[in-house]
């Protein structure tokens, strides 16, 4: 099957899906960051947490360690929901698929925490987990594994922020978990320019072609609306700078795990990763109008951890 | 002196009032963030009625909070969707409107505000909102505003047309848009509704004559296509209208797509040459540089041809799709300038041969694949669309030597064998397209273009229980998917009593 059906398809028939290039080229400098003591917490009302310099595991500890743990966020006998992004059945060498050590840590320390389930879970199939490692990591670590590729496998859900969705299908599994941890990677893509933690949200959703055809940066922000995860756990050890979001491409080892609560300013703050500024990445602009999170990186209180 | 002894007071009063002022500010800030959140709390938890009263002490409390549009929003949501109190949701929706103009609000405050006088039958209002949104939203160029978003309000515009009965409004809404720009890139749409909304009110001439527009001033759109397809007897009768250019044209931009491009070339010539003066002229004379992008690969000539003589074409680029025609061909650019660097970078490659295979310019798009696969052999996207691209510029056999190979590089992924089954039922072995489709899907059930294709072959070898299983099953996996309407067009001919006659 060629995957660029869809395109070609609309090619030369309409001008969907399109903007590869137009979007946000302002080339900005990365945002100042307070290197913090090993072993401190961060506090305050907006804070990321960015641990860099070890290895995929050592980061993703660290960074939600400097959050306050894990216990935080996951209390004895919850059920836990996490979604990684498994969106192509590549290698994650590649660098676009969540790296598995990323994924298999945080079940670990969910499974710590006292959770009584983890299910690590997207709208994509079986191949695509057991290709890029993710659904071995899993379930090494006690995770059930979901390729929800069943319509049966969602539940309707009402959007009233929302400003083009009025409702979106989203997997039950994670509408019944009681803390839903996302797991982005970081990544260039050719219809949004980049691919966070909001984008990854697309993966949660059934019906992705509506999203494509009626504005799919406006759909992310509503979707974001009514699918808020308690903590966010951006994979940056490696990440995807060209020819996303399936790659092969120009990759770079930025060794950088970024945590937070807040899916605006986490991804604000990613997207300098990308040369770009937060506010030339329309979905992310809407969202921080929809009330979602806080898009100005000088109001967010960002930490980084040195690691290894 | 004494000026001074009151003066220090005074101003330690004004400085205090000041910060007294300030902390009030915040606090009111600060409270009125918390009201947002425990409103949307409450949302969430469906307690609306108890969200609706905290959002508007939100409202009342800040008038001019960055939010406050967005409570508005939510708040018109409620009454439209739950109380369905469509007359509360219109004022809170034309307050967003009127509040949020020129912004991404304004785009979808428009489709609410018509949509809550549609449910009050207030038809005459609803046309009041449609009409200058669409204007508007056809001349927007930001990511929020979508053909297919413009299309829904169109269609509601004319719906609401259809219940007050004025056939003649819809006539002369889309002659109006037509005559101030007829160069959007829903034209040619437009005019083809246009011709179909005369031939529906019985004036066969004047549906005629704007069918026969489609076909002059945007030949390359598919609704040129349509109208040679399903009116061309209309048109010969009213007008005696000759296809000859058009033919040529048609002819002419599938030789280019199959490295035919002297006799492109020339072909358009001819377009251009019979009738120097008419709208196809144009059209064709845009299609020329298109032709030579195609031989060249020269991304950069083409998007330069683009921007500077757009407006020398008063149709558009004939029914070219410009703006996403741009995109591309700077996706294109930017991957060979990462080439210029970098010549081992397989991505640019990939990302080159995409923009190629996007613009049909087969030939530069497999010259692309190749390079990647020479730097990276085992890349099997790389291998899946040197196939497609081969698929586009008619070398099927080279497509299925492609497809064997990405066999080789990815034997576990159903994808590899859904291609190469394609291959081969493009060669005419549909024996060998059937078994590897059935092994697409012995690796992944759920895969579904295994099953639209094996449906589609079982209803062409009039297999009809087959084709129909594997149709339902397609759009049971996929009810959206992009062939979902062509699955349910053959599902419905094969269901039809004809349609066992004449099976064998």
């Amino acid at each position: 099957m060629n995957r660029e059906k869809l395109s070609r398809r609309d090619f030369l028939i309409r001008g969907a899906g399109a903007g590869i290039a137009a979007a946000g080229l302002g080339i900005i400098s990365t945002p100042k960051v307070l290197m913090a003591a090993v072993g401190s917490v961060i506090t305050g009302p907006l804070y990321l947490a960015i641990a860099k310099g070890g290895d995929p595991a050592s980061n993703t500890m660290r960074a939600i360690q400097a959050l306050g743990g894990i216990e935080k966020f996951v209390k004895k006998g919850d059920k836990v929901a996490i979604k990684p992004n498994p969106a192509t059945a590549n290698r994650s060498e590649v660098a676009s698929t969540t790296n598995p050590d990323v994924v298999e840590t945080v079940v670990k320390m969910c499974f710590r925490a006292g959770a009584s389930d983890v299910v690590v879970l997207s709208h994509d199939a079986e191949r695509n987990f057991q290709r890029d490692g993710i659904g071995d990591a899993a379930s090494r670590a006690g995770a059930r594994v979901l390729a929800a590729i069943s319509r049966d496998l969602y539940r309707p859900v009402d959007v009233f922020r929302g400003r083009l969705l009025e409702n979106v299908e989203i997997i039950g599994d994670l509408l019944d978990a009681d803390v839903f941890i996302n797991i982005p990677i970081a990544k260039h893509h050719s219809a949004t320019d980049v691919t966070l933690s909001m984008k990854n949200l697309m993966g949660i959703n059934w019906n992705r072609v509506y999203f494509h055809q009626n504005g799919l940066h406006q759909a992310i922000a509503d979707l974001s609306t009514v699918a808020k995860p308690d903590l966010i756990v951006m994979d940056a050890n490696r990440i995807l700078l060209t020819n996303g979001p399936n790659g092969p491409g120009q990759t770079r080892d930025d060794k950088m795990v970024i945590a937070g609560t807040d899916p605006v300013a986490v991804d604000a703050y990613a997207t300098t990763l990308f040369n770009r500024a937060p506010e030339n990445i329309s979905h992310i602009q809407y969202a921080y109008e929809l009330g979602v999170g806080e898009i100005d990186l000088k109001k967010l209180n960002i930490k980084e951890f040195a690691v290894g | 002196m004494v000026k001074k002894v009151m003066w220090k007071p005074a101003g330690i009063l004004i400085a205090l009032s000041l910060l007294l002022c300030l902390l009030t500010v915040q606090l009111i800030q600060a409270d009125g963030t918390k009201r947002f959140e425990l409103g949307n709390e409450l949302l969430q938890q469906e307690k609306f009625d108890q969200a609706l009263v905290v959002y508007e002490a939100f409202v009342e409390q800040n008038p001019n909070h960055r939010l406050t549009g967005a409570v508005r929003w939510t708040m018109g949501n409620i009454h439209m969707r739950i109380h369905e109190d469509f007359e509360t949701a219109a004022e809170l929706f034309q307050r967003v409107l009127a509040d949020h103009s020129e912004t991404e609000w304004e785009i979808f405050a428009y489709d609410r505000l018509g949509r809550c006088y549609e449910a009050q039958e207030k038809w005459a209002q609803a046309v009041q909102v449609y009409r200058p949104a669409i204007k508007k939203l056809s001349a927007y160029t930001g990511v929020a505003v979508t053909p297919a978003r413009i299309g829904e309000l169109k269609r509601r515009l004319l719906s609401s047309y259809q219940n007050m009965q004025d056939h003649q409004s819809i006539i002369d809404l889309y002659q109006e848009m037509l005559a101030e720009n007829p160069a959007t890139p829903s034209a040619p749409e437009d005019q083809f509704q246009l011709a179909q909304a005369c031939f529906d009110m019985g004036n066969q001439k004047a549906a005629a004559e704007n069918f026969a527009l489609v076909v002059e001033r945007y030949p390359a759109s598919p609704y040129a296509l349509r109208v040679q397809g399903q009116q061309a007897d209309l048109l010969t009768h009213q007008l005696e209208y000759d296809w000859t250019s058009f033919d040529t044209f048609q002819a002419a931009q599938g030789l280019s797509r199959t490295e035919q491009y002297d006799e492109a070339l020339s072909r358009f010539d001819r377009v251009i040459e019979a009738r120097p003066d008419a709208p196809m002229a144009y059209a064709a004379a845009f299609q020329k540089y298109i032709v030579q992008y195609r031989q060249s690969g020269d991304a950069t000539a083409l998007r330069e041809e683009l921007d500077s003589s757009r407006d020398e074409y008063p149709y558009g680029l004939g029914g070219v799709a410009v703006g996403q025609l741009r995109d591309i061909l700077q996706g294109i650019c930017q991957a060979q300038a990462t080439l210029a660097v970098n010549p081992q970078d397989a991505g640019a490659c990939q990302q080159m041969g995409l923009g190629y295979y996007r613009t049909q310019a087969y030939q530069c798009g497999i010259d692309a694949y190749k390079q990647a696969i020479a730097i990276v052999p085992e890349a099997p996207d790389a291998y899946n669309m040197l196939g497609y691209c081969c698929i586009g510029a008619q070398k099927y056999e080279q497509a299925v030597s492609a497809f064997q190979q990405l066999v080789v590089v990815a034997p576990d992924d159903p994808n590899s064998y859904d291609s190469l089954a394609e291959g081969y039922y493009l060669v005419g072995d549909t024996t060998a397209a059937i078994q590897l489709y059935q092994k697409s899907l012995a690796i992944d059930s759920t895969f579904t273009n295994p099953h639209y294709m094996l449906g589609t072959i079982y209803r062409e070898l009039g297999q009809n229980d087959k084709a129909v299983e594997h149709l339902e099953k397609y759009l049971q996996l996929d009810p959206n998917g992009y062939q979902s309407q062509n699955a349910h067009d053959q599902l419905e001919q094969l269901r039809s009593p004809s349609s066992n006659e004449s099976a064998p």
